[in-house]
């Protein structure tokens, strides 16, 4: 039985359309530093340097995308989920960081089109809105939301899955009002 | 009624020869409109009908529409005949601070329930609101607020220097007081602000300056009070702007003067009348007495009596007004005062004498004849932003009016908000401001002129009759001068004591008079007493606008379970618990909930139960230090834990309080599973953040929390492993194999899982931990084999009642804010260890030590049958009495037959056998005190 039927419905409206990207999976990298054998083994096995503050990054052939969230945390986001475990056993033997897959516990909203900065500052304050290359963790539709911008006119929304429903709702009123006006 | 768009209800009202509007809020005294803007204190109309109905709304700012309904507040039942008018026979009883006087005898909570019914002035919707409303966040360089002349250079000037600029008016239109004349200037620089990309905001009203530049605004997006609105509309919008900088361009406010009867309908402000002439086509009268202290008047005369109206005479409080003030023609009365007016709902003309210094200086006095008396007695700049903002203010007295003593911290004011009275000097200013904060280069002062001279004090002195201050609340200057005798001399003070500048008005037009009064009357420099603390929101704004979308399923955040529809389809009742939507249980056709826990309590003892305990939290402990960090943070050494291993641990704070409590199980040599409290898993993960940030810097570990990946399906009670192994569980999670507090990781068909053997229930159990998104199946598969079984699915209620039955603890609803871990039956578990943790410390403080502290223990009724409810006071004697203790939780155990409850009893661990008296609510029960569990007190179950 699916978890929430209605979540699989696309929303949209002139200039904005949201989904909820079933098909991306999320896992985080802890470290104790943004240097060292786990970074290291990062980029190797990412191609990809663990991001700047703030920063969001995509890696090759748009597999991966590597989003800042903490000082010591860094999201990955892939399509599937055979990327995701090749890179927890990669990352499994190293002290200074670990790999923990959050796939299902984290979900990621896929906002597109030129209205969605409008929809984001409805959610949040200015702050949440990221601009391509960027990361911004805030409080979006009063839960805690990683927002990132790999791309012109498309933010990716990663919530925590408990929360989903709350701030699909928020979206949904949003939406009506957009079309309405 | 008729009217015309464009029309506000005040201009439509007056056009229709309306002139009592309303009634005063303590005497009931007939009101008129006072203004044409924000600042009225009188013509409050309750809007709508039913859901839709908006309180207090000026019916001077509300636009009028087809089918608009509007009421007048605090009259019944009609304005026109208002029983509460009654109170105004004993106004001479009721001066400032009366009731805090009369009221003492023999109890105020005698009076409080009429006082009650008698407060207040609209009446707020008993439905729910029918529209909604949205917040919205942006930005700017340069927020302008106020679309005045001033407010338009400054915009355009910003933009013209490159500057993102917004700028936001309460009004329809911009222009503030030009607007309604056609100006073309005014029409130049909205077309140039246009041009230039300046965001323009009309029906938005700035009401507050918060931190960091954080300006709020309320955006109006439909019409009020119409019957014609569709089903449900965007009614408001608040903004939320995070701007560089902002200029305050936000006018004036005239100030009226204050003369006996001067709240009659018919007495308003000049400028007011003046807006109504030019801008609505309506006459507020026929023939006009203007009672001056402010050149302004002339202006207004002069107008007035070009568009036709008569203007008896000018009665000017000054000796000496300007004489190029002065038009030819008009009769004017110097050094003069009106001394009484005439008519009650309307007026019907007044009387002068000569005043100087305030007094009368003459027993003689004139009648004048009109209908109509205005009020112009100078100006008060809008300073309220730059107050809110940090700015100071400094007194001008021939002006006699505050305006801001330099700019305030990223905020300048410009135009009459600044002093700025002349056209010219107050948009070539404004416009030197907006370039200057645009280029970031320091802001022009302003410079003070063109309001013209003004008396500060125009109250009269030794005359009859009472001189209203502030309209609103009936405070008169007798009010103050009783307050100042009565030694209240801080203007704080004397807000709260007279109620002056309370209300939906906020004084906007009293504040100043009242200030001056205390002045006067303590002698006090107008500057030395200061204004009231300025605070948002400036203007009353809606709950709505506040709330915004947090309203009906979106009024807070709540999470679901991974399964959610699952537990729905299998007819879970649910309930919040710890912001989680959960299954309270599952009740059966015609089953209370009660009933419901009842019976799956029994069942999972005897058999089995299926729990969903995914909100459970779950956090990851990773790094070379971890086991240490975990000793330091829990009263249980977790250290020496062999992976596969799991130990109970406290988590206390630094006084030693239990905050929260768990299973860390250990997954390898440096890696481990926390399972925290539901409700407590924010605050562990916070507090480890936090010890390792600010006093364990040197320990590397990392904490993750994994609370919404892993989903627990929870499996307990005798047949809970022969339930599991049905449904393709490994052999060697089997009890003989795996040992209670073990974790294993295994799986199931492919998908990874952390199996758990610990309990709850007293029962031998299984916590599956599995990704959330195969709980759903993992549910369905155990519930698919649960008739062979013959077990049941149980909600937390369930849960409640097996913990209780073991005496197991629940943190927050066993412990308080003050419960150490000896309290709750855990001091051996300190003593035996050796190494430091937080809180430790804390718990060889003499008040650690003290006997008389509450201890957790087991309550049973004597008779066997009367409930023993949580809240409930243990006590020697009927309340009031000093308590002993009280019941934490209780419920009717299934396994035993009668109540049971846990509390926290004073000397508790060695009181077993003693009978106690439970009070609740008027009756006593007694109890006795037992030592826990009450069931398996050997505690063989949990080991299958």
């Amino acid at each position: 039985m699916d978890e929430w039927p209605q979540l699989h419905e696309d929303m949209s409206c002139s200039g904005l359309t949201v989904a909820v990207d079933a098909s991306l999976q999320v896992a985080t990298l802890r470290y104790f530093a943004h240097e060292g054998a786990f970074a290291e083994a990062v980029r190797e096995a990412t191609g990809l340097a663990l991001p700047q503050t703030l920063q969001a990054v995509e890696g090759p052939e748009a597999q991966l995308v590597l989003a800042w969230r903490s000082p010591t945390e860094t999201l990955v986001i892939g399509a599937g989920g055979a990327g995701l475990s090749q890179l927890a056993a990669r990352l499994a033997r190293f002290a200074d960081g670990c790999f923990v897959d959050l796939s299902g516990g984290l979900k990621v909203v896929r906002v597109s089109g030129e209205r969605g900065s409008d929809l984001l500052c409805r959610l949040g304050g200015t702050a949440s809105v990221p601009r391509p290359g960027e990361a911004r963790r805030s409080r979006l539709a009063d839960v805690a939301v990683l927002a990132l911008s790999v791309r012109e006119l498309e933010t990716l929304l990663v919530v925590d899955r408990a929360h989903l429903p709350h701030v699909l709702a928020w979206i949904r009123e949003t939406l009506l009002d957009f079309a309405a006006a | 009624m008729r009217g015309f768009k464009g029309d506000t209800l005040a201009s439509a009202l007056l056009a229709n020869g309306v002139r009592l509007v309303g009634r005063s809020f303590k005497l009931h005294r007939p009101r008129g409109l006072w203004s044409c803007g924000l600042e009225e204190p009188s013509a409050l109309v309750d809007v709508g009908r039913g859901a839709r109905r908006t309180p207090n709304v000026r019916a001077t700012l509300l636009e009028i529409e087809e089918g608009l309904a509007a009421t007048s507040v605090n009259c019944w039942p009609s304005v026109g005949l208002d029983l509460g008018a009654l109170t105004g026979a004993f106004g001479a009883l009721l001066p400032a601070g009366f009731y805090y006087k009369t009221f003492k005898w023999p109890s105020w909570r005698w009076y409080e329930p009429t006082i009650r019914r008698m407060a207040g002035m609209g009446r707020a919707p008993t439905e729910p609101d029918a529209d909604h409303y949205e917040e919205v966040a942006a930005e700017a360089d340069v927020l302008v607020v106020g679309g005045g002349i001033a407010g338009l250079a400054a915009a355009v000037a910003a933009a013209r220097a490159g500057a993102h600029v917004r700028l936001l008016t309460r009004a329809a239109r911009f222009g503030g007081t030009l607007a309604w004349r056609g100006d073309a200037e005014v029409a130049g620089l909205v077309a140039a602000a246009r041009q230039l990309g300046v965001e323009l905001l009309p029906r938005t009203l700035a009401f507050g300056v918060y931190d960091h530049n954080l300006v709020c605004a309320c955006e109006s997006t439909s019409a009020e009070g119409s019957a014609d609105l569709p089903g449900c509309v965007l009614r408001e919008r608040l903004w939320k702007i995070r701007a560089r900088t902002v200029i305050a361009a936000a006018g004036a406010f005239e100030r009226p003067l204050v003369f006996p009867d001067n709240d009659r309908p018919g007495v308003m402000l000049a400028g007011a009348a003046l807006k109504y002439a030019l801008a609505y086509g309506v006459a507020c009268g026929r023939r006009i007495v203007v009672a001056a202290n402010s050149d302004s008047a002339y202006q207004v005369a002069e107008a007035l009596r070009a568009a036709g109206l008569e203007i008896v005479a000018v009665v000017d409080r000054r000796p000496d007004p300007s004489a190029a003030a002065v038009p030819g023609g008009l009769r004017v009365i110097r050094s003069a005062a009106l001394t009484t007016v005439r008519g009650g709902r309307a007026v019907r003309g007044c009387r002068v004498a000569s005043v100087a210094d305030g007094r009368l200086t003459s027993a003689s006095s004139e009648a004048l004849d009109c209908d109509l008396i205005l009020n112009a007695g100078g100006f008060v700049p809008a300073v309220h932003l730059h107050s809110q903002a940090g700015g100071k203010l400094r007194w001008l007295a021939r002006e006699a009016m505050f305006v801001p003593d330099g700019a305030a911290p990223a905020l300048v004011s410009v135009g009459a908000c600044a002093g700025v009275f002349m056209r010219e000097a107050a948009r070539d200013h404004a416009a030197a401001v907006g370039e200057a904060l645009a280029l970031g280069r320091p802001a022009p002062a302003a410079p003070p002129a063109g309001a013209g001279a003004a008396e500060a004090i125009t109250r009269v002195a030794g005359v009859a009759g009472k001189q209203f201050i502030d309209l609103q609340n009936d405070v008169a200057a007798q009010d103050v001068e009783l307050a100042a005798r009565e030694n209240y001399r801080s203007v704080e003070h004397l807000k709260r004591y007279t109620t002056t500048g309370m209300g939906t008005d906020q004084g906007k037009t009293s504040n100043v008079n009242a200030l001056l009064q205390l002045a006067e009357y303590t002698g006090q420099s107008p500057e030395e007493v200061g204004t009231t603390r300025f605070r948002p929101p400036f203007a009353p704004i809606t709950l709505g606008a506040i709330v915004g979308r947090r309203a009906g399923s979106l009024y807070r955040p709540l999470k679901d379970l991974p399964a959610h529809a699952w537990h729905a389809a299998q007819g879970a009742s649910f309930e919040i618990f710890g912001d989680w939507r959960r299954p309270a249980a599952y009740p059966l056709q015609g089953e209370s909930l009660e009933a419901a826990a009842q019976r799956e309590a029994g069942i999972v003892r005897q058999r089995a139960g299926l729990f969903d305990g995914s909100p459970l939290g779950k956090l990851e402990v990773f790094g070379p230090d971890a086991a240490r960090f975990l000793d330091l943070m829990y009263v249980g050494t977790m250290s020496t834990l062999a992976p596969g291993q799991a130990r109970y641990g406290l988590l206390l704070n630094e006084h030693g309080t239990l905050v929260d409590d768990g299973i860390v199980a250990r997954l390898g040599e440096q890696h481990y599973w926390v399972n925290t409290t539901t409700a407590g898993v924010d605050r562990t993960a916070a507090a480890f953040e936090e010890w390792l940030q600010c006093e364990f810097v040197n320990l590397k570990v990392l904490v993750t929390p994994v609370t919404s990946r892993w989903a627990n399906v929870t499996v307990a009670g005798p047949r809970a492993w022969q339930w599991l192994a049905a449904v393709g569980l490994e052999g060697a999670l089997a009890p003989g194999r795996m040992k209670h507090m073990t974790l294993r990781e295994s799986e199931l068909e492919g998908v990874p899982l952390r199996v758990l053997r610990a309990s709850f229930s007293g029962e031998l159990g299984y916590e599956v931990n599995l990704p959330a998104e195969h709980a759903g199946d993992l549910l369905g598969r155990l519930w698919e084999r649960a008739v062979e079984i013959g077990a049941v699915l149980y909600g937390i209620e369930a849960l409640q009642v097996m913990r209780i039955e073991k005496g197991y603890l629940h943190i927050g609803t066993d412990t308080d804010g003050t419960t150490l871990p000896d309290d709750v039956g855990f001091a051996r578990g300190i003593e035996r260890k050796t190494a430091q943790f937080v809180g430790r410390r804390s718990l060889s403080r003499p008040v650690a030590r003290d006997p008389q502290r509450l201890q957790l223990v087991g309550l049973k009724s004597v008779d066997g049958r009367t409930p023993l409810p949580v809240g409930a006071h243990i006590a020697a004697h009927p309340p009031p009495a000093e308590i002993d203790g009280r019941v934490t939780s209780s419920c009717f155990s299934p396994e035993l037959g009668y109540p049971i409850a846990l509390a926290l009893l004073r000397r508790g661990s060695q009181r077993s056998g003693e009978r106690v008296r439970v009070y609740h609510l008027g009756a006593m029960t007694e109890a006795e005190v037992v030592k826990t569990p009450f069931v398996d007190r050997e505690g063989r179950r949990v080991h299958g």
